[in-house]
């Protein structure tokens, strides 16, 4: 279970925060169930799925355009697994730190607030660098999770951030 | 069509290390939205983009509200499953408010109901107790509409979910059905596809909108 930010591709003013419920499919492959935790009871608003480097190195560039890099989310301290020990959650994000994901959201962000999820699916992105998501929404973040980005950020140090491969993070 | 039955994902075999990073998490996060899933459905979807291609879809639902339910779609009923999309279903009551554009992109359930082609499995409960409850419940599902985006098209055998989100809709007669693989999936299951659509002979067919099921109107 993990919580981050999403925004759509192509706008990083639209910021979303997200549960990820995730399962291990193979070494290489995981898949999410992705919900709003803004929403009471939480909206299933997409999926995501996650694979190592080595498998994203055997998609196509075209197919590389529709995922994004882990990198910068683990290593800032924007990816929190809620409730989860410190030591698990630390090796987890070693492993994390490595991998693409390409995530849809079923419930767009602009029906978040109706009742029913209308609308096409629209492909998200993840975050980059410390520029493009507002500190409010961190905070807004912590406080509802009882966590300290900047404490996580810290302790994360040591954790190498891998080059991004070639076709990653397209909307850039 | 080999890989429509290994259900898992391409890589190595899960390691230690991923086992006991499951059972961490398992003991001590919570995954309270999992556990509101309250019903297992099996049918067919068909792809909008080309309804000669059809995929066996187990729903895990919830209600979010009375009038809205949401499911997680899995390749198959067991661990693992490949989890390849989503589906909404929503009362008429709600479809009648959106717009024509919208109501587009869902589909109906009458059919698949009332053919006794979607199922609710279960091989816990004696098969004729079990029946009479998901009769009961037949009877909601039967006006309800859908939307579902498949992510994954595991029967072109990829191993990976490449390319965009696939719109799917359901069948709405006898004729646009492949029933060999009903057949399959019927022995799979213990069920009777037949003796269902019998069972269920009292529940009346329901005014579907001229606006849903457009993969078949074209």
């Amino acid at each position: 279970y993990l919580n981050g930010f999403h925004f759509l591709s192509g706008n990083t003013s639209v910021e979303l925060s997200a549960n990820h419920y995730c399962t291990i499919l193979s070494n290489d492959f995981l898949q999410c169930t992705v919900y709003n935790t803004a929403t009471t009871p939480k909206h299933l608003v997409g999926i995501e799925y996650i694979i190592s480097p080595a498998l994203f190195e055997t998609l196509d560039l075209q197919e590389r355009q529709l995922w994004h890099s882990h990198s910068y989310e683990v290593t800032s301290g924007f990816l929190i697994e809620p409730g989860m020990p410190s030591t698990i959650d630390h090796t987890i994000m070693e492993i994390l730190v490595g991998t693409y994901g390409k995530t849809a959201h079923t419930w767009r962000y602009d029906a978040k607030d109706l009742p029913v999820p209308i609308g096409v699916p629209e492909l998200v992105m993840g975050y980059t660098s410390d520029s493009q998501i507002t500190p409010e929404f961190v905070t807004a973040r912590d406080k509802l999770f009882g966590t300290n980005t900047t404490a996580i950020k810290e302790s994360r140090k040591d954790i190498c951030a891998p080059e991004v491969i070639e076709g990653a993070d397209s909307w850039k | 069509m080999a890989s429509q039955t290994t259900h898992g994902a391409t890589g190595g075999p899960t390691t230690t290390k991923d086992n006991v990073l499951e059972t961490g998490a398992s003991l001590t996060q919570s995954f309270q939205p999992l556990k509101a899933i309250c019903a297992h459905l099996n049918a067919f979807h068909v792809y909008a983009s080309d309804p000669s291609r059809s995929v066996e879809a187990n729903h895990y639902c919830t209600h979010l509200s009375a009038d809205v339910r949401q499911c997680l779609i899995y390749d198959a009923p067991t661990n693992p499953a490949r989890l390849i999309g989503v589906e909404y279903m929503i009362t008429p009551r709600l479809y009648e408010i959106l717009d024509l554009e919208e109501r587009k992109l869902w589909h109906s359930h009458d059919f698949e109901v009332r053919s006794g082609m979607l199922i609710m499995p279960n091989s816990s409960l004696p098969a004729a107790a079990w029946e009479l409850s998901e009769t009961e419940e037949m009877k909601e599902v039967v006006g309800l509409y859908g939307k579902t985006y498949h992510f994954w098209q595991v029967d072109r055998g990829d191993t990976l979910p490449l390319g965009k989100p696939e719109l799917m809709m359901s069948f709405t007669e006898g004729s646009q059905v492949p029933w060999e693989k009903v057949k399959d999936r019927d022995e799979r299951f213990d069920v009777s596809t037949e003796g269902k659509m019998k069972a269920r002979r009292g529940i009346e067919r329901v005014r579907v909108s001229e606006d849903a099921d457009g993969c078949w109107k074209k």
